[in-house]
Formats: structure tokens, sequence, C-alpha cells
């Protein structure tokens, strides 16, 4: 079973777990640096955590389908309510972010 | 009720003979009161297909490789009937998949679909069938004849004996979830896939400190898709510096307190949507403190935008 570190959070994961179920990985988020709930400290935030820069996440784009074996993006048609645009998806996930790097099983 | 004459002597299945007892041979049945046609009969389906109908069929997965075989037969209207099969391959999974098929004019009399590669408990499949025009892409169908669970050969789908079952019907599956193990210093974040839904039912991991001196204090958060934080939970229990401290939150109801190294939350009873996340915060983590990838035991069902 391989396993993979992202490139943009370190973190080490599988992309098939043991009972063969898939695993999509997503960076998680990091602190605000602009976190702030006093006023009088300056402007307010009320985000403790944001997304990462460069965040990679594995997970399908909500409006992806593969129709007849192809990936493509789905939208409604505004013109048409019984037919939905389709526009071919450049990538099966959400995000690339930095990449991901097989790590070899010694390194484990 | 007719009495029927006795049979005259006939062999036994065991060579022997019997001699069927008059008074006991009785046909319980009464003459129906209705006939039926031999040439010209109603067809016993709601559904006739034109050329132009098209079986739009779509499914979702939690793992690599299902294997959709759909199967029917259709009665043309020439009086034959015509068995049909169909299999679909799977390219993706946490994908919506769709595949499409003709068949010929004529009633369609039944109709099953099976699942055909699945090996675990764990995985599953959740499918729908329409009927539509025109024959490629997922245009808005107009007859929906069958949806539901098709989890692994002997679990079918089936036209029209099934009724229509929604994606968060029943219990859900089962299903561990082994996460990303952070990088050191980092904490732990698991995210929701696209198109389900998950029943949170537990959450482990371990927390070993670095020889930096702190006092570690962590606790588990439930964030929105747009991560606003939704439920924390926590417990007094610290750690120090070269220790080790593992986070077990379940529905234990309360908060049990720390036992063995082992801090046990209370985990509220939630339902978590595609996006949100499952994180970890630590007050105190130091850049050489190392959470190990977490296991969390969820119900999972289908929520595909289909």
């Amino acid at each position: 079973m391989a396993k993979y570190r992202c490139n943009s959070c370190g973190g080490t994961y599988s992309d098939v777990l043991q009972d063969g179920t898939a695993y999509y990985h997503a960076c998680g988020p990091i602190h605000n640096p602009a976190f702030n709930l006093d006023s009088a400290k300056g402007p307010l935030d009320t985000r403790d955590s944001i997304e990462r820069p460069n965040k990679r996440d594995e997970n399908a784009p909500v409006t992806l389908r593969v129709v007849n074996g192809k990936p493509v993006l789905v939208t409604a048609d505004v013109h048409d309510a019984t037919r939905q645009i389709e526009t071919p998806a450049a990538s099966l996930i959400v995000s690339e972010g930095a990449g991901r790097t097989l790590v070899p099983d010694a390194a484990l | 009720m007719t009495t029927i004459q006795a049979l005259p002597l006939q062999p036994g299945a065991s060579g022997g003979s019997y001699i069927p007892r008059e008074d006991t041979f009785e046909v319980l049945t009464a003459k129906p009161l209705v006939g039926f046609l031999s040439r010209a009969v109603q067809p016993p389906s709601r559904v006739y297909l034109s050329a132009q109908d098209t079986f739009l069929v779509q499914w979702f997965a939690n793992f690599v490789g299902p294997q959709i075989t759909v199967r029917g037969r259709l009665l043309k209207p020439d009086g034959s009937i015509v068995p049909f099969q169909q299999t679909f391959p799977t390219a993706s999974p946490f994908t919506s998949n769709g595949g499409t098929f003709k068949l010929a004019e004529g009633f369609l009399l039944s109709l099953s679909v099976q699942n055909d590669n699945q090996n675990n408990f764990s995985q599953w499949c959740y499918c729908t069938v329409d009927l539509q025009r025109p024959a490629q892409g997922p245009t808005a169908p107009f007859d929906r004849l069958a949806q539901g669970y098709v989890n692994g050969s002997n679990l079918t789908m089936a036209w029209p004996q099934s009724s229509l079952r929604l994606p968060d019907s029943g219990q859900g599956t089962p299903r561990v979830w082994i996460g990303t193990m952070p990088a050191a210093g980092s904490e732990i974040s698991e995210t929701v896939p696209t198109g389900v839904r998950w029943k949170l039912k537990s959450f482990d991991a371990f927390l070993n400190t670095s020889v930096a001196a702190a006092t570690r204090q962590p606790y588990v958060q439930i964030r929105n898709a747009s991560g606003q934080q939704i439920i924390t939970m926590g417990s007094p229990a610290t750690v120090g510096a070269a220790g080790t401290l593992e986070l077990m939150v379940s529905q234990f109801g309360v908060n049990w307190g720390t036992i063995l190294s082992t801090i046990f939350f209370a985990l509220p009873d939630v339902y978590l949507e595609q996006g949100w996340k499952i994180t970890t915060g630590t007050g105190g983590l130091q850049a050489g403190d190392q959470y190990t990838a977490p296991v969390i035991l969820v119900n999972e069902y289908a929520a595909p935008g289909l």
C-alpha cells in the first residue's frame, strides 16, 4: 500500500486504506496571524485559523462528474432547465498544491 | 366444493402402490370468474420505451473499482422477450459516475442492478437508474426507475420490486478512516470527502511530545466547510515534555477524565457534511511534537449531487 508525503503540509498518508476504501488527503488549516478579538488592539478578525497557502486538496470538486468514462464539470444551463453544460475537467481534484511525493517503505 | 373420482391403482414412488381415498381427495379451488386472453394481451409494465429513450445510470462509491451491471428483459412489439446486460466500470471514487445506454422499442419487463466488484463491508455504492432524452450526458431525467445502495452482488436493486431508497436511509456504513499523520509541530486535520455525510462515532490519536519544556493541552474541534468552529471538545488533562497522551473521543456521554495517559472526551451526536473538518488544537504545542495519524470511526452515507 503506497504512502505519500504531501509537499504542501508535510503530512504522510495512504490514498487507499486497509479495507480498500479510498482516502483523499486535504491539508489542514493554519493559525490565522491576524486573529484578534479586541478592537482596541487592531482590526477584528474572529477566524482563529485560515486555509494554508498552496493547499493540496485531493477531494473531488463538487461539480465533477464522470460521464461515459470522461471527467467533466457540470453546471446548469440557465437557458434550458432540462439540460446541463459539460466542460472538460482539467483535474480530478480540488487543488494540486505543491504535489506529493511517494515515500519509500524504508523511510516509514 | 367438488369431489372427483378416485384414481385407478398406480405404482408409488417407492415401487409399492397406493389407492387414493375418495372421501379426502378434494379440489379446493373454485372455478375462476374471469378469463384471460391468449392473444393481444396487455403487457405487465408501465414503461414503454421508444427508440429515443435512454437509460442513465449514475453511481457513487467510496472505493476504487466497483463494476455496475444492469440486466433486464424487454418485451418487443413482435412479442419476443429479449434479455439485455450493460456493464459500467468506475473511473473515480467519491465522484458521481454516469453512463448511458439504449434499448430497442418495447415494454420494459424487469431491471436489476448489481455491483460485481466489492470485497469489503466498509465499501458501499449508491446507484440511480433514470430514463432520459437525448442520448448523451446528464440531462434532466423524466422517470426514475430505481435508486438505492448496491453493496455487493447479493444486494441487488431491482425494478419494479425495489422502493426508491434515499442515500441517508438506514444505519449508514461503519467505516474506519485512518487519516494523515501531520508533520512534526502540526495539528491533525481531516476533511469529510465530497459527496458523503458522516455520523461521527469516535476519534483516536496519540500526541508524542518532544523534550522541549512546555505544558501541552490538546482539544478536538469540528469545523464547517468555511472553517468556522462548530464544536470544541476538551479536557483539563495536560502532558509535559517527552511524554505521550492519547486522545480518545467517543460517545461516552460525559468526559471520563484521564486514565493511564488517555484522556476521554465526550462526543456530541452530530452529522458532518462534505468539506467539514475534524481538527486538533493544542495549547503549548512545540515544533518537535508529533501527532500520530488519527483513527476515526464513522457511519458513512452517500450524499452525492447526482
